[in-house]
């Protein structure tokens, strides 16, 4: 419940911002918003495995970020689109992620459904 | 633990608000920047019609240009019917205006009309495009020909050379002074018109170098050709005259 009220809360400031990312920026925000995707999909899956620690949470968040920001500034300054290196690692963890939880309900309700 | 999975989904969260808040965002900058695009398309049209709209402006000034020049032409005839030395003085414009292609000339000469090969040359296979058409070059070539042999007064399609005058390429066209202009090039010339001709056909020379082109050359004798004046401006910024100043101390 906390998430997705979270998620309505984002959604409703950014229509509410007054301002507009360049379009120069706007490769770096991409970015930015896939290791928030992993994070947040990493996070959930640590929760439902009992194993969440909020520093290893925050952590490893900053690093990705920092990480992939720093990836897609060398990528552009070299011509290469070293971003997708980024992309294709976040979106890669991002569905393990999911499977993991997917996984994890599935097995409670197969549990639930034999009792 | 109900605890932890509590402070578990408030970390998540909060990352969460932000990656809406950033997906928000960046939705909404790219369909802004998309609409910024779209203006700058209309932009291009706007100065295109802005460009149309200076060009009527210069054609329009031009024309005022040529209007005040006739003026002054009026007040020099007035100037000569009233005194002496002004005559003299007119004599001396007349005859300076005359080299420097600022009046209409009109005397014996010819025209020498140029125009691209059609399609493609006998006896070769593969034509280069650009070997068909006629070139800035060639245009130099006959008018250098031209005053080597004694042209006075040379204009390529009513376009005057004068001394600042430039014959280049540019794109499709050429451009002789500042005029641009395409095929066919008609270059009239006045001189002695025999001695013009002969110059012009001479073995090996000229006109033999530019028919193995192919190209289209049309030389027309002419008793009487108008050479009309050179319509531009000419200013001197740079070069400046150095005074005489042998005719006081020596």
């Amino acid at each position: 419940m906390i998430l997705i009220a979270c998620v309505v809360v984002g959604i409703l400031m950014g229509i509410v911002f007054p301002f507009y990312v360049p379009q120069e920026f706007s490769q770096y925000l991409s970015v930015v918003v896939l290791a928030m995707m992993d994070s947040a999909l990493g996070g959930a899956s640590a929760m439902v495995r009992k194993c969440f620690d909020v520093n290893v949470f925050v952590s490893g968040f900053a690093g990705n970020t920092i990480l992939a920001l720093f990836l897609t500034f060398l990528g552009e300054k070299l011509g290469v689109d070293l971003f997708l290196v980024a992309v294709l690692v976040f979106g890669t963890r991002l569905f393990n992620n999911l499977s993991t939880i997917r996984r994890h309900y599935l097995s409670k309700i197969q549990i639930k459904f034999k009792k | 633990m109900q605890n932890k999975d509590i402070k578990a989904q408030i970390t998540i969260g909060a990352i969460l608000l932000i990656m809406a808040f950033a997906i928000t965002v960046q939705i909404k900058s790219v369909s802004q920047n998309k609409s910024i695009a779209g203006t700058t398309n209309l932009r291009i049209d706007e100065l295109l019609l802005e460009l149309k709209n200076e060009r009527d402006k210069n054609d329009e000034l031009r024309m005022q240009v040529d209007a005040y020049k006739n003026d002054i032409d009026q007040y020099l005839k007035e100037a000569e019917t009233t005194d002496n030395y002004s005559k003299i003085l007119s004599e001396q414009l007349s005859r300076a205006e005359l080299s420097a292609g600022m009046v209409d000339v009109k005397g014996e000469g010819i025209t020498v009309t140029l125009n691209d090969a059609a399609g493609k040359r006998t006896g070769a296979g593969n034509v280069n495009a650009n070997a068909t058409l006629i070139h800035d070059e060639d245009i130099r070539k006959v008018v250098n020909e031209l005053f080597a042999a004694g042209a006075e007064v040379i204009a390529v399609n009513d376009s005057r050379l004068i001394s600042t005058s430039a014959v280049r390429c540019v794109g499709p066209s050429i451009l002789v002074n500042d005029t641009k202009m395409t095929p066919p090039y008609t270059i009239k010339a006045i001189g002695k018109a025999e001695q013009l001709e002969a110059a012009l056909n001479l073995n090996g020379g000229v006109i033999d170098n530019l028919k193995i082109w192919g190209f289209k050359i049309d030389i027309k004798r002419h008793d009487e050709l108008i050479i009309p004046r050179y319509s531009g401006k000419v200013t001197y910024d740079i070069a400046k005259p150095i005074e005489k100043s042998g005719e006081d101390g020596q």
